[in-house]
């Protein structure tokens, strides 16, 4: 019964990773170009509704009116993470206007996705041991078990 | 975006295409026994006169062993042979749906004690030391009690109790309902596992992990470290459907090993009976298994000899960190040294 499994790398997580950066940078380049042409870094609070327009881009990628099926099966973590979605937001924001005002300012486009990442990761970290999201996350791992026990062989 | 950026993530992607192609083992081994999937393999000694007692070293289920030795100068097994160890390591294979009904006895009773009895004639010693590793170290404590084979016992990052407040996978794992997705399809999917490892900290696993990678291009020897790490967080096996279960039942959810509940195979597993000299290892930023998790483990044990010892590093970071591979390895072999 030796069968060497041929591992499946099909699942290219640098592939995710670049559609999902993809909408990162797209809506920043429409949205706040503009703020880093100049030769001088911007004041946030200054440019406050193109930042908004581009955080609402962001946060889109959560918002649904219409969940399909799948979606379905793991709605409270779904709506966790548009919450958390929506922190990181205001946190980035906090954050950026900080930086300008100690004179440590974001310069370009590839800074505020540093910060974005940093925020991103900081409001995880903190919802991860609540109570409310460790149970959301149960039911969606269940679904995620789901699928890939239906991919396996029977 | 800017061009050039967007240049380099299309350099990146060329380049991590390749990882699947990357050879995994730096270190000279042989294959010396075989039972089902079960592969036993001994290193070769890179000291004169290694030591006379050998060390077993046994890796979870869960992922592979390669990240034990996934670079030739960044290798925990290579830094064992460096510092005289007789090193053999257990291969726990790729379990497939003829294996869903294994159970961790099965492991322990059947496995694990088949290539322990080998190992002692092959070494002709009358017992061995056993280095048990995350839930590895599951198998390898149980296995001391059930046995009389063990001389001197080592945990890596090996979780005793499952409740503790910052045990966040713990508390995850509670909501998993193994019993009906085991009875509908048999194992564990592995690219489940990954995927669950990698949402614990999505942002850094992904957004920063991969822009640090892009970032580095230029940095062939970093490039090559994350290739082969790459590689092998994707290389994770199946899991055969019962013991996976158990692990999950009587572990993670029942928290059995502490309450002094736990019966493998009909024999009651009693940590109070464990007596011979223990080495328990913790990484301080593991989050797969937090360190109050281990570190217990000293209230529940009989054995007078026991040694606790953390090294600033994570749950993996630990088999492949420069500054504690240059440490660890050499602790673990002077405390068997002192007790050989």
């Amino acid at each position: 019964m030796d069968k060497e499994k041929k591992t499946d790398f099909n699942q290219n997580w640098y592939d995710i990773w670049m559609k999902q950066s993809q909408l990162f940078f797209e809506t920043a380049e429409k949205n706040l170009k503009n703020m880093f042409d100049t030769p001088t870094p911007i004041d946030p609070e200054a440019h406050a509704k193109e930042i908004n327009a581009w955080l609402e881009n962001l946060k889109k990628q959560w918002q649904f009116t219409e969940l399909n099926m799948q979606q379905k099966e793991y709605e409270a973590y779904w709506r966790m993470c548009a919450k958390m979605s929506n922190e990181a937001a205001e946190m980035i924001l906090a954050q950026w206007t900080l930086r300008a005002k100690e004179k440590n300012p974001i310069k370009n486009i590839r800074e505020l996705y540093d910060l974005w990442l940093d925020c991103c990761e900081k409001i995880y970290e903190k919802a991860m041991q609540s109570k409310a999201y460790q149970e959301a996350y149960g039911d969606y791992m269940n679904a995620v078990l789901n699928f890939w026990q239906s991919t396996m062989p029977k | 975006m800017p061009d050039s950026f967007l240049k380099k993530l299309a350099d990146a992607q060329q380049i991590y295409s390749g990882f699947a192609e990357l050879s995994y083992h730096s270190h000279q081994r042989e294959l010396i026994y075989e039972l089902d999937q079960i592969k036993l393999y001994h290193y070769q000694a890179k000291v004169k006169k290694p030591d006379a007692i050998p060390l077993l070293v046994v890796f979870a289920t869960v992922n592979r062993p390669e990240i034990l030795d996934l670079l030739p100068d960044q290798s925990f097994l290579g830094g064992l042979l460096d510092n005289g160890a007789d090193v053999y390591l257990i291969d726990w294979g790729y379990p497939d749906s003829d294996d869903n009904t294994l159970s961790m006895h099965d492991y322990i009773s059947h496995y694990l004690h088949a290539c322990v009895l080998f190992i002692k004639k092959h070494s002709h010693q009358k017992q061995i030391n056993v280095l048990g590793i995350c839930q590895g170290g599951l198998l390898c404590l149980c296995y001391t009690l059930m046995y009389k084979e063990v001389k001197n016992l080592i945990l890596i990052s090996t979780p005793i109790d499952f409740s503790t407040r910052d045990h966040v996978i713990a508390r995850v794992l509670k909501q998993i309902e193994i019993k009906k997705i085991i009875e509908q399809s048999g194992n564990i999917a592995g690219a489940w596992l990954t995927q669950f490892f990698i949402s614990l900290r999505p942002f850094e696993l992904i957004g920063k992990k991969y822009l640090n990678f892009v970032d580095q291009l230029q940095n062939t020897s970093f490039i090559d470290s994350f290739l082969r790490v790459e590689k092998w967080l994707h290389d994770a096996p199946d899991q055969a459907g019962t013991a996976f279960g158990e692990l999950l039942t009587l572990f993670y959810q029942q928290n059995k090993l502490i309450k002094n509940e736990l019966m493998l195979g009909g024999k009651k597993i009693d940590l109070a009976q464990l007596n011979v000299p223990i080495l328990n290892i913790m990484a301080r930023e593991d989050q797969i298994t937090p360190m109050s998790a281990s570190k217990v483990l000293k209230q529940y044990v009989g054995s007078n000899d026991y040694t606790q010892a953390i090294f600033d590093s994570g749950h993996i970071g630990i088999y492949i960190s420069k500054k504690v591979l240059a440490r660890m390895p050499r602790m673990i072999a002077e405390w068997l040294r002192e007790r050989s």
